[in-house]
C-alpha cells in the first residue's frame, strides 16, 4: 500500500503502544477524519488487527466498549519501513509534510 | 459548553454519520465511535465535537469502499489516482484545454453580450435606421437635411421618423470653458425608441419651433459628472453658448443611438432641433443620423420598397443634387453591430480552429498515455470488466480533465474579458461591459462535455478494445493502426494550424503595407487642436482677425516651429466632409452622371508647411493668396487623376457654387493624395481653398513642434484664452494619436490572431513531438537492426525526421486547401494583399515545416543515440 506521511505517523503510534482511535489522534495530532480511514485501510490490508476490549472495564466505567487495534507481523514490517522513511523525511520538514499530506 | 452537552452533540453527529455506513456494519461502527467519544469526553482538552465531524469522513470512506455499484464515484476516485500519478500529463492536458476553452468562452461572451444583446428599447426589432447611398461613394452615408425632410413628409411606413445632427455647445458653467458634445434632435426622436427619461421629460412638439428651442435633455453621464446626479437640476437653466437653456430631463446612459460619435457614451446632451429655413435645400452633404419606427404590419421589405419609390421621386424633382441617390433602410441592430460582425466571425473561426487543435492534441495524448495503460486495462478486462464499463471509466477520466479545464478556462476568460473591456477597440459597442455571466458559465460546462466527447470518445473506444488482447502482448497490427490514427490526427492539427498561421501572415502583411502607405505628409511632432470659432467671430473679417491673432500667438510659443489651420483635418474623428458639384471651365462638359463631385477644404499656407506637404505640380497656397488676390485653389492628386487624367491641372479654371452663386477659381497646384478617415481608404478628391479667401469658423489648429506635441496643448489653450477666454477646444490630440486610433481594430485583430496562431503552432508541434516519440520508441528494434548492420547515426536521424516531416507535409498540403477556402473570411481585413498571397502562405507553410522539423529532431536524436544492443533487447 501507499505509505503516506499520516499513515507512517499512525503506524508509529501503534508501534509506540497506542491502541485506540483517539489515543492515536492524541499521539499523532491528526484529525479523526484522517486517522480512521487509515486504520480501516490498514485493517483491510492486513496490517492491523482489531478486536473489542473486554466488556468488564467498559461496564465498570459505564460506557460502550472501545475497539482495540494492534499491528500484525506485516504491519510491524510496514511500520519499520515507515520509520526509516519518516526519519529521512523528517529532515524535509515535518510541518510542511503534515500540511501537504494531511 | 459543558462536557455532557458537547458529548451529546458529538454523539448526535456520529448518529447522523452512521446512516452513511452500510447497514451490516452500522451497529459496530457506531459502537466504536461512541466508545471512543465517551473516553475522550473525560479529557477536557480533546475537542470531541470536531473529532465527531471526522466520523463523516470515516463513514464516507467505508461507504465508497463497500458500495460496489457507485461506479461513477469509483471512476472519479480512479481518475484522481491517475492524476496523482501523472501530474505532468494532467497539467499538459488541462493547460491545453483551459487556454483554448478560455478563448471559446470569451468569443461566446462577445457574441452573446454584444451581438445578441437585447436592445434597451420598446420592440427594438421595429426600429430602423435610414441612410443615403450614392453611386460616387462607397458604403452608406448620413442623410442630408433636405432629403430627410422629404422622407419624413412622404413616408407612410413609419409611426415616427426623426433625425439627429451632431453638434457642440460651449458650456460656461464650469471653471473654464468646455465643449459639450451634443446632438440636435428633431421632433419625436426619443419617442420612437420608446424610452422613458430618468428624470424630467423629453421635448415637447412646440419646443422644436425656432425661438422655443433653448431646451436640452442631458445624458446621465453629464448629469452625474457635472451635477452629482441632482434631480433638482431638471427645470433649471444652464449657461450654454452665451444663453440659458432649460434642462427638461435626463436620459439614461443605456440610450446609445450611435450616430457620429467616436466613442460610445461620449455625449453630454441632446438639444431640441428647429429646422432652419435653408436646411431643406441641403441635399448633397449628409450629416444627419436618421431613425424610424416601422408601423405595425409593415415589413422591412415594404419600408424599403416605399423608400426606394420616394427616392426616385426626389431624384426626378432634384436631378442635379440627387442623381442616383437611394434611401437605405437597415435595422437598428445591423446598424449597431453590423460593422463588427466580420471581426467576430474571424475571431470565432480562429477560436474554433484552436479548440479543434486542442481536442486533437488531447485525443493524441490520451492515446499515447493509453498505450502505457494498456496493461492495466487488459488486466481489468481479464478480471471481467465489461467493455462499456471501461469506456465509461475512460470517459469519466476525460470529463474530469475537461471539467478542471473549464474552471481554469473561466478564470482565464475573466482575465481576457477584463483586458478586452479595457483595451479592446472602443468602436465596438458595449465592449466595456464584457464579463463572465451565467451564460458563459453554462457554455463552459457545455464545452467540457463537448470536449470530452470530441477528444475522449475515440481513445476510450480504442483503448477499451485493445484491452481484449492478452495482457503484455502487443501486436504489430494494433500498434500500426494506432500509429496511423495518431498520424492522421497530427495531419489534421498541422492543417488547422497552417490555416491560422497563414491568416496571421496575411494580416501581418496587410498591417505592414498599411504602415507603408504614403499619406503625403509627416506624422510626427504635430499638435492638433480643433475649435469652432463661429459664434463670437461673425463675418469673414472677424474670423480672419481671430485666425491671424491665434496663429501669431501660437507661433511665438517656444517649441513651436510652424502653425496653420485647416477646416477638414485628416484623421480627426469629426471628419468634416463637405462635398459639392463643380465645373472645369476649360474642359468639355461632362456626360450626364459624370459631373465633378469633390470635397471642399479650406487651409492656410501654414497647414501645408506643418504637415510637410510638397506640391506634386505647380505650387502650394501661399501668403500672396490674400483676400483681394485672384481666387485660387490647389487640388489633391486623387482629384487630378479622376477628373483631369493626362492633363496638367495647373492653370485650369474651376467653377464652384457657393451660396448659390458661381465662383471662378484657378488651380495653381496639386498636393499629394489626402486620406482623411483611414489609411486603407481611398484618398479624397479634394479642392483646397485658401483660408484668407474663404475664412471659416471650423478651424483646426495644427502646429509643428520640436518637443512632444502633447506637452504643448495646455500652453496653447492658455494663449488662445488670452484672445478669447470663452474659446473651447473640441478635440486636442497629436497627429500620430489620430492615425493610431484608426488602426486600433486592425492591430487588435492582428494581436488576437497572432496569439491564436502561436498557440496553434505550439499545440501542433507538441502533437507532432509526442507522436514521433512514440513512433521512434516503437521503431527501436528496427533502428537497432539498422545500426547493427552499419547504418550511421545520421541515417537514423534522417529516417525519423523524414518520417515526421512526411506526416507534417501531408498536413501542410491539406492545410493549404483550407487556407484557400478560409481566406474569404479575411478578405475585409486585407490591404494590398490578395487572400492567396504566396509570401504569407508560403512563409506560413515553411514555418510549419521548420517547427515540425524541430519537433521531430528531438525524438530522432534520442533514437539515433541509442545503443543498438540495448535497442535490440526491447521486448
Amino acid at each position: 500500500m501507499r505509505l503516506t506521511y499520516p499513515t507512517a505517523l499512525v503506524l508509529q503510534a501503534l508501534l509506540d503502544g497506542r491502541h485506540h482511535g483517539f489515543d492515536i489522534m492524541d499521539a499523532t495530532g491528526l484529525p479523526s477524519g484522517t486517522v480512521y480511514p487509515i486504520l480501516r485501510r490498514l485493517d483491510a490490508e492486513g496490517c492491523v488487527r482489531s478486536r473489542w476490549e473486554k466488556d468488564g472495564l467498559a461496564r465498570k466505567q459505564q460506557r460502550p466498549p472501545r475497539r482495540y487495534y494492534e499491528l500484525t507481523a506485516g504491519g510491524r514490517e510496514l511500520a519499520g519501513e515507515a520509520r526509516a522513511k519518516t526519519m529521512a523525511m523528517a529532515h524535509a520538514g515535518r510541518r510542511l509534510l503534515v500540511e501537504s499530506e494531511g | 459548553m459543558d462536557r455532557p452537552a458537547s458529548l451529546q452533540r458529538a454523539l448526535s453527529l456520529v448518529r447522523a454519520a452512521s446512516r452513511l455506513v452500510p447497514a451490516e456494519l452500522r451497529a459496530d461502527w457506531r459502537l466504536e465511535w461512541e466508545g471512543e467519544l465517551a473516553v475522550a469526553a473525560e479529557n477536557p482538552k480533546i475537542p470531541i465535537v470536531r473529532h465527531a465531524l471526522g466520523s463523516f469522513v470515516d463513514a464516507f470512506w467505508i461507504r465508497q469502499r463497500d458500495v460496489a455499484d457507485l461506479k461513477t464515484i469509483d471512476d472519479l476516485r480512479h481518475g484522481f489516482r491517475q492524476w496523482r500519478q501523472q501530474s505532468g500529463f494532467v497539467i499538459t492536458v488541462v493547460g491545453i484545454l483551459a487556454l483554448s476553452m478560455a478563448a471559446s468562452v470569451t468569443a461566446f461572451s462577445v457574441v452573446s453580450q454584444i451581438l445578441l444583446r437585447p436592445l434597451p428599447y420598446h420592440e427594438p426589432d421595429r426600429i430602423v435606421t435610414l441612410w443615403e447611398r450614392v453611386p460616387s461613394a462607397d458604403g452608406r452615408q448620413y442623410a442630408a437635411p433636405g432629403n430627410f425632410i422629404d422622407w419624413r413628409a412622404r413616408a407612410t411606413s413609419f409611426t415616427r421618423i426623426a433625425a439627429a445632427e451632431p453638434y457642440s455647445f460651449d458650456y460656461a458653467g464650469g471653471d473654464r470653458p468646455k465643449v459639450l458634445k451634443a446632438m440636435l434632435v428633431t421632433e419625436g426622436f426619443f419617442d420612437l425608441y420608446g424610452i422613458r427619461p430618468l428624470a424630467g421629460r423629453f421635448f415637447l412638439p412646440e419646443e422644436h419651433k425656432k425661438g422655443n428651442n433653448r431646451v436640452v435633455v442631458i445624458t446621465e453621464r453629464f448629469w452625474r459628472a457635472q451635477f452629482n446626479g441632482d434631480p433638482g437640476i431638471v427645470g433649471q437653466s444652464i449657461p450654454i453658448d452665451d444663453a440659458a437653456y432649460l434642462v427638461a430631463g435626463v436620459v439614461s446612459n443605456d440610450f446609445q443611438p450611435h450616430f457620429q460619435e467616436y466613442a460610445p457614451g461620449d455625449r453630454d446632451l441632446y438639444a431640441a432641433k428647429a429646422i432652419e429655413e435653408y436646411e431643406p435645400r441641403i441635399r448633397v452633404s449628409g450629416y444627419w443620423g436618421v431613425a424610424g419606427r416601422l408601423k405595425d404590419g409593415v415589413s422591412l421589405d415594404q419600408a424599403r420598397a416605399e423608400m426606394d419609390a420616394i427616392s426616385v421621386r426626389i431624384e426626378q424633382e432634384n436631378p442635379r443634387s440627387n442623381q442616383g441617390m437611394r434611401a437605405e433602410v437597415i435595422t437598428l441592430r445591423d446598424h449597431l453591430v453590423g460593422d463588427v460582425r466580420p471581426a467576430v466571425m474571424l475571431f470565432a473561426g480562429a477560436v474554433i480552429a484552436v479548440l479543434l487543435i486542442a481536442c486533437v492534441n488531447v485525443t493524441n495524448l490520451l492515446l499515447a498515455r493509453g498505450a502505457r495503460r494498456q496493461q492495466e486495462l487488459a488486466v481489468r478486462t481479464a478480471l471481467g470488466a465489461p467493455r462499456g464499463r471501461l469506456v465509461g471509466q475512460l470517459l469519466v477520466e476525460t470529463l474530469m480533465l475537461a471539467s478542471a479545464s473549464s474552471v481554469a478556462a473561466l478564470g482565464l476568460a475573466h482575465a481576457a474579458m477584463r483586458g478586452l473591456a479595457s483595451w479592446g477597440p472602443r468602436e465596438v459597442m458595449w465592449i466595456d461591459t464584457l464579463h463572465v455571466d451565467a451564460w458563459a458559465i453554462g457554455f463552459a460546462v457545455l464545452l467540457a462535455f463537448a470536449v470530452t466527447l470530441t477528444a475522449g470518445l475515440v481513445p476510450a473506444i480504442r483503448l477499451s478494445g485493445l484491452g481484449l488482447q492478452a495482457p503484455g502482448h502487443r501486436t504489430m497490427t494494433g500498434d500500426r493502426s494506432q500509429r496511423h490514427l495518431r498520424s492522421a490526427l497530427v495531419i489534421a492539427e498541422v492543417a488547422l494550424a497552417l490555416i491560422l498561421v497563414s491568416g496571421t501572415g496575411l494580416l501581418l502583411r496587410s498591417f505592414v503595407n498599411l504602415m507603408k502607405v504614403d499619406t503625403g505628409f509627416t506624422r510626427d511632432h504635430v499638435m492638433v487642436m480643433q475649435m469652432f470659432a463661429w459664434d463670437r467671430n461673425p463675418g469673414p473679417a472677424a474670423l480672419r482677425n481671430f485666425h491671424d491673432r491665434v496663429t501669431a500667438k501660437v507661433a511665438s510659443l517656444p517649441g513651436v516651429q510652424q502653425v496653420g489651420v485647416v477646416q477638414a483635418m485628416p484623421f480627426i474623428e469629426s471628419n468634416i466632409d463637405i462635398q459639392g458639384q463643380m465645373k472645369l471651365l476649360d474642359q468639355p462638359p461632362p456626360q450626364p452622371g459624370e459631373e465633378i463631385r469633390a470635397s471642399y477644404n479650406i487651409a492656410s499656407p501654414g497647414y501645408f508647411a506643418v504637415l510637410g506637404m510638397r506640391p506634386i505640380r505647380g505650387r502650394l497656397l501661399g501668403d500672396r493668396d490674400g483676400p483681394t488676390s485672384p481666387r485660387v485653389v490647389v487640388v489633391s492628386e486623387a482629384f487630378a487623376e479622376r477628373y483631369l487624367p493626362n492633363i496638367d491641372p495647373v492653370g485650369q479654371r474651376l467653377e464652384i457654387r457657393a451660396q448659390g452663386k458661381p465662383i471662378e477659381t484657378e488651380i495653381v497646384g496639386v498636393v499629394p493624395a489626402l486620406r482623411h478617415e483611414r489609411l486603407d481608404q481611398a484618398a479624397r478628391a479634394e479642392v483646397v481653398f485658401p483660408f484668407a479667401q474663404s475664412p471659416t469658423g471650423s478651424m483646426t489648429l495644427v502646429a509643428r513642434t520640436t518637443v512632444d506635441p502633447a506637452t504643448l496643448v495646455d500652453t496653447t489653450s492658455r494663449e488662445v484664452w488670452t484672445i478669447d477666454p470663452m474659446q473651447t477646444f473640441y478635440r486636442t490630440a497629436t497627429l500620430e494619436e489620430l492615425i493610431d486610433r484608426t488602426l486600433v481594430t486592425r492591430r487588435f485583430a492582428l494581436i488576437v490572431l497572432t496569439g491564436f496562431a502561436a498557440l496553434a503552432l505550439l499545440l501542433a508541434a507538441a502533437g507532432l513531438y509526442s507522436v514521433l516519440s512514440t513512433i521512434a520508441s516503437q521503431y527501436r528494434k528496427e533502428i537497432g537492426v539498422r545500426m547493427a548492420l552499419g547504418a550511421a547515426w545520421l541515417d537514423i536521424l534522417k529516417l525519423v525526421v523524414m518520417r515526421g516531416l512526411a506526416v507534417s507535409a501531408i498536413g501542410v498540403a491539406a492545410g493549404l486547401l483550407g487556407v484557400l477556402g478560409g481566406a474569404r473570411l479575411l478578405r475585409g481585413f486585407l490591404f494590398s494583399v490578395t487572400p492567396t498571397d504566396p509570401i504569407a502562405i508560403g512563409g506560413a507553410a515553411l514555418l510549419m515545416l521548420l517547427i515540425s522539423a524541430v519537433a521531430c529532431y528531438i525524438p530522432a536524436r534520442r533514437a539515433a543515440g541509442e545503443d543498438p544492443v540495448q535497442a535490440l533487447r526491447v521486448d
